[in-house]
């Protein structure tokens, strides 16, 4: 528990000092720009992979489920919808992101950390936890929510493709089924999943890379503690918001 | 333009690796702390260059305590003083260019004209012309404590602190460095502070060196000094290190 306490303290003090002694404005503006594209280009193939498996999935199961002449073929792409934009869109991808996106910033930060990279930062005067973290938690902010909305979009897709194919439910009727469950607030619940969540996996990772002590040994425990912890992160705020806002 | 510290105190649980240590290091001098490993030497150096407060004692540099000074005037501080670290510390994204224009790019208003002539002058002056454009995984050990010292000297420091720069090398590329950083020291008027164990660097290149004994000071001098000392310890260290039998 103490322990537990320990860490939180030094999570919130790492995240209260991105905010004392800053550099340029110019530094964040090109640092947040680089890392919006790294993060956002660099992640887009295995969101298009996994979005795209996952709502083709989804049809399947669902009209496996459903194979009643009870339901109308049209709740298949009701059900597709409702469940891509409101949980696995934001979700999945969060946790594929966390796997991805948080052992690389933990390693990368770890390994500046056991190459006393950090230190030269600091001795320069450089505030170190603002010109490192602070760009990557605001790329994370940009990045995710439009990951995640193309993420949601190709699940649509998946599921419209994979109806079609396996002659399970006709395109028309599947949008058909989307249309009539559309809600905007859906989205706006997409959208501050996306938010929290990449906020989560980026500080999470960050907060494990930076306070790095030892060798490469270590960089490799923080990289799998940056992904363990920012899935749990995911899940629990995931529940926490459904709870608040649903 | 001297440093000096008094009564340094540091400990990690219960290691208690500082325990009171008084020094001065003379400006336009090569000052060499000298000691075995865990006799605290690195502990010392991080405490003077701000990266690890001291659990007791001041660190005055011209006269200012450093830990006593706010953010800010830290931060000025930290503009005079220039650091090479043992492995180099380049940042491995960054080409040697982008290395050594880095402190400018960040802690002045220079521009871009400027900061090349300034990177040029520092790469020449560690005989590293035209290695602009590699990145630190192309470069030699040698190499890449060369550009360290670029970097390190780029805001024109008045106080430089080497961090074991002769370790990984072989004898001659050591020389090379040694000698490169007496003539930094002497052109630059700068107050040098080399960590070291490398014997051969300290008999060649050290002007006043404090000896460090289980987190005390157990000797200072000269070099000359150090060859006639009767200190046990350190008579001990240099026995272990094959310069007297």
């Amino acid at each position: 528990m103490f322990l537990l306490l320990h860490h939180l303290g030094r999570y919130f003090l790492m995240l209260g000092s991105l905010f004392v002694a800053r550099e340029k404005v110019r530094v964040y503006v090109d640092g947040t720009l680089r890392e919006t594209y790294q993060l956002g280009v660099g992640s887009l193939m295995i969101v298009l992979i996994t979005s795209v498996f996952i709502g083709a999935v989804t049809t399947v199961n669902t009209a496996y489920q459903l194979s009643s002449a009870l339901f109308p073929p049209s709740l298949i792409g009701s059900i597709v919808s409702t469940t891509g934009i409101m949980e696995f869109a934001p979700t999945i991808t969060s946790l594929v992101l966390a796997g991805k996106v948080g052992s690389n910033i933990a390693s990368q930060l770890g390994t500046m950390r056991v190459t006393e990279q950090i230190d030269a930062l600091e001795v320069m005067g450089i505030n170190s936890t603002s010109y490192l973290i602070l760009p990557k938690l605001l790329g994370a902010l940009i990045a995710f929510p439009i990951l995640i909305i193309v993420a949601a979009f190709l699940q649509h897709l998946g599921g419209l493709v994979a109806g079609e194919v396996a002659g399970i439910i006709p395109s028309s009727v599947f949008h058909q089924g989307v249309m009539n469950v559309y809600d905007p607030f859906q989205v706006q619940f997409m959208l501050i999943k996306s938010v929290v969540f990449g906020f989560l996996i980026t500080s999470i990772a960050c907060f494990q890379g930076f306070y790095v002590r030892g060798g490469a040994f270590e960089v490799g425990d923080a990289s799998k503690k940056a992904v363990v912890r920012g899935c749990i992160a995911i899940l629990v705020s995931d529940y926490v918001l459904a709870q608040t806002l649903l | 333009m001297s440093i000096i510290i008094e009564n340094i105190h540091k400990s990690f649980g219960e290691a208690h690796v500082l325990k009171g240590i008084d020094f001065t290091f003379k400006h336009r001098e090569m000052n060499m702390i000298l000691g075995g490993s865990g006799g605290g030497k690195t502990v010392l150096l991080k405490t003077m260059v701000g990266l690890l407060p001291p659990d007791k004692g001041r660190v005055l540099y011209d006269g200012q305590d450093f830990w006593a000074l706010d953010v800010r005037a830290q931060r000025a501080l930290r503009t005079q003083i220039g650091m090479l670290f043992q492995g180099s510390a380049l940042f491995d994204s960054m080409t040697v260019e982008e290395n050594v224009a880095f402190p400018m790019q960040m802690l002045t208003n220079a521009h871009k004209g400027e900061i090349a002539d300034r990177v040029s002058y520092c790469l020449e002056r560690v005989n590293l012309p035209g290695k602009h454009k590699l990145f630190p995984s192309e470069l030699s050990g040698g190499m890449k404590k060369r550009v360290g010292i670029a970097r390190a000297i780029v805001l024109q420091p008045r106080y430089l602190f080497c961090d074991e720069p002769n370790s990984g090398l072989d004898p001659q590329t050591a020389k090379v460095i040694d000698e490169l950083l007496v003539e930094l020291t002497y052109e630059h008027e700068m107050t040098t502070i080399i960590i070291s164990h490398d014997i051969n660097s300290v008999l060649n290149i050290a002007d006043h060196i404090l000896f460090l004994y289980q987190g005390k000071k157990e000797w200072e001098g000269s070099r000359q000094q150090l060859r006639e000392t009767d200190n046990i310890p350190l008579k001990t260290f240099l026995r272990t290190s094959g310069l007297i039998t």
